[in-house]
């Protein structure tokens, strides 16, 4: 009986499990005024999702887990990058408006696949175009076409 | 009633009102196929524009929106592995596996065949069987609509590939997406933390740009090169898609014809909508299949269920809505708003009063549908050339769009941090071998499976046999007990 990476992201289902009770238990209990209210179906659920990650767990500790393993799903570090760098394109949108901040983020997404690709001198240009690109169709699209608001940032 | 009928298509031959109809299907093609950009999103946005139109253009422009966008949510969905919309989901899973082994046209071909005849057999019932049907659907109480429900969330588990217990947790987590935010029935916030932000829920879209294109964009960003689709797949001329004849004889016309009839049943239910329909008619497909282990890994009858289905469902949707008066989903709801604006009361009387005004709409969605199998003769080849792009181009347009889309259609930058959020979550879950698709489901089906089940135990003061109360119930267990007998406990006496 062997802890692997499996069993433990179901101990973490069921971490999440235990914090939705407790933020479940904060609600009128069902039935408390005569009617089923707002906890009812909140504590159906940690009751079937416990299920499902104990589910997972006991299989996993007992060795009888039949794994199908997702042959595109791989851990690297660019897409650590590509969080990072979306985390700042979001932190930033309404700062540094639409322009500045999608320019600069498709064209780092962009380097991030093409300097596989072309190396990481050579990309520069070629993200440089596609980003400019990207931004330029971006804006013809929402705002020119569709007249949806992007925001212009504040300086 | 016969020559009303005739009489929607006659209008059709109206130079004016056909180029409304190309530019509406033209436009359902581009807002269904890129994610973040939904059907629903082109029909509100061409509403403020149906002031200054005609009614009949108006309602023609709708219908082609709505019954090409529904479709092109698949597009994507096969050739990049994003459905454009929550209902191309399955068509995904089964399409983008063909894609992976060569076999894009032919899944692009298949799903615009079932597409066009899920909706032409959808629009044909709207047309001639509206108001018998409509009278059916008003018998289903909410007990029923729970168990219709109960239903659906049910096969989502047991149809997904690979454990029932990963299927399980997604699902449940699916669910209690849907239970943040301010309770529907009482003055109450739930798991909102205090946040003005959270109190208004999770919204669907940045839930469906999360948990496929950031999380698709996350694992890219993890694999080396695209290589893992067969490079024939790329060699596809406009012949080749064609559908393969043989293929369409070995789907059947049975699986068609029912799963489009489910499409209509499901769409004229409130709160039905497309996804339901494609899940539950491909549960269906693979009930009776006769090659059921195909299914999850690029099975060419269940994408032919689903997307049948899906279309299919569009005619249904709108049966509710002109005879009752009652919108089944976002779509029909923007519709409603389209015939109030113009003077017209959905509602009893509508169709006998004013079938002359409406007919145009029912030949609209029949011509859209037979259209969707001409666009992929068309644009067939420029579908595939999506997957062939390059990854740099591509990746940064799809990071752009699901990002300045969610913007664009909520206007908050919380709604980002949402997609993100749930998107870096939903590729922790694809590096652990979850699927997604019944987590995308729970979200969608959790608010009706919740407000089903409270108003029935309140109007029965808490007794559950309510549940058990009428036949339609009893007999859509009875359908839940035939799916999960057939899908998980007979299939390992084959395996």
């Amino acid at each position: 009986m062997t802890i692997n990476r499996q069993a433990l992201f179901a101990l973490f289902i069921l971490a999440i499990d235990m914090a939705y009770l407790k933020q479940a238990l904060n609600l009128p209990l069902p039935f408390s005024s005569g009617e089923p209210g707002p906890s009812l179906m909140p504590l159906v659920l940690v009751l079937t999702l416990g299920i499902g990650a104990l589910g997972v767990l006991v299989q996993e500790l007992r060795g009888t887990a039949d794994h199908e393993d997702d042959e595109d799903a791989r851990f690297s570090l660019r897409t650590v990058a590509l969080i990072v760098l979306t985390c700042g394109f979001i932190w930033a949108f309404e700062p540094l408006g639409y322009w500045y901040d999608t320019l600069l983020y498709t064209f780092c997404v962009a380097w991030l696949f093409e300097q596989e690709r072309l190396g990481p001198v050579k990309a520069v240009l070629t993200s440089a175009l596609i980003g400019g690109g990207i931004t330029g169709v971006g804006w013809l699209f929402f705002v020119t076409l569709f007249d949806l608001f992007l925001p212009q940032g504040y300086f | 009633m016969f020559a009303d009928v005739m009489g929607g298509f006659a209008a059709l031959a109206n130079p004016e009102t056909f180029l409304y109809l190309i530019g509406g299907f033209l436009m359902g093609l581009v807002f269904g196929a890129i994610p973040g950009l939904t059907a629903t999103l082109a029909i509100a946005l061409l509403l403020p524009f149906t002031f200054a139109m005609e009614l009949t253009n108006a309602l023609v422009m709708v219908m082609a929106i709505f019954m090409s966008g529904i479709y092109a949510g698949s597009v994507t969905g096969i050739t990049v592995n994003i459905p454009g919309a929550a209902s191309g989901a399955i068509t995904t899973m089964e399409g983008y596996a063909l894609m992976k082994r060569g076999q894009g046209a032919s899944a692009l071909s298949l799903d615009a065949l079932a597409s066009s005849i899920g909706g032409v057999l959808g629009a044909a019932v709207l047309m001639f069987v509206a108001i018998p049907m409509s009278e059916f659907a008003l018998l289903f109480r909410t007990p029923d609509k729970f168990a219709l429900v109960f239903m659906a969330v049910v096969t989502v588990v047991i149809v997904a590939k690979g454990s029932i217990w990963k299927s399980l947790v997604t699902v449940s987590l699916g669910l209690m997406i849907s239970t943040v935010g301010f309770d529907n029935m009482v003055a109450q916030g739930r798991f909102d933390f205090g946040s003005a932000n959270l109190i208004e829920g999770v919204q669907l879209l940045p839930a469906v740009i999360g948990l496929f294109a950031i999380c698709e964009l996350l694992l890219q960003g993890g694999s080396k090169a695209r290589t893992s689709i067969a490079a024939n797949t790329f060699n596809a001329r406009h012949k080749d898609f064609w559908p393969d004849w043989k293929q369409v004889r070995e789907i059947g016309f049975w699986t068609y014809f029912k799963s489009s009839v489910i499409g209509v049943l499901i769409g004229m239910l409130p709160g039905g909508g497309a996804s339901m329909a494609s899940f539950v008619a491909y549960a269906e497909a693979k009930r009776v299949s006769k090659k059921p282990d195909e299914y999850g890994n690029g099975s060419h009858e269940g994408l032919a269920a689903a997307e049948s289905a899906n279309n299919a469902m569009c005619g249904g949707a709108v049966v509710p809505l002109l005879t009752l008066g009652i919108p089944g989903d976002s779509v029909t709801a923007i519709i409603f708003g389209v015939l109030l604006i113009h003077g017209l009361v959905p509602g009893p009387g509508l169709l006998t009063n004013e079938m002359v005004t409406i007919a145009p709409m029912f030949a609209a969605l029949m011509v859209s549908a037979v259209f969707v199998f001409l666009s992929v003769l068309v644009f067939g080849p420029y579908y595939i050339w999506l997957a062939r792009m390059n990854r740099g181009v591509l990746y940064a347009f799809i990071a752009m769009v699901a990002m300045v889309g969610t913007y664009a259609s909520t206007y908050s930058v919380f709604q980002m941090w949402m997609a993100l959020g749930i998107g870096v979550f939903a590729w922790s879950l694809r590096l652990m071998s979850y699927p997604l698709v019944p987590m995308l489901m729970g979200i969608i089906l959790g608010p009706y499976l919740e407000l089903y089940m409270r108003r029935a135990l309140i109007t029965s003061n808490g007794d559950v046999m309510t549940f058990f109360g009428s036949p339609i119930s009893i007999g859509l267990y009875c359908m839940t007990a035939v799916f999960i007998y057939f899908l998980r406990i007979k299939k390992p006496k084959h395996a």
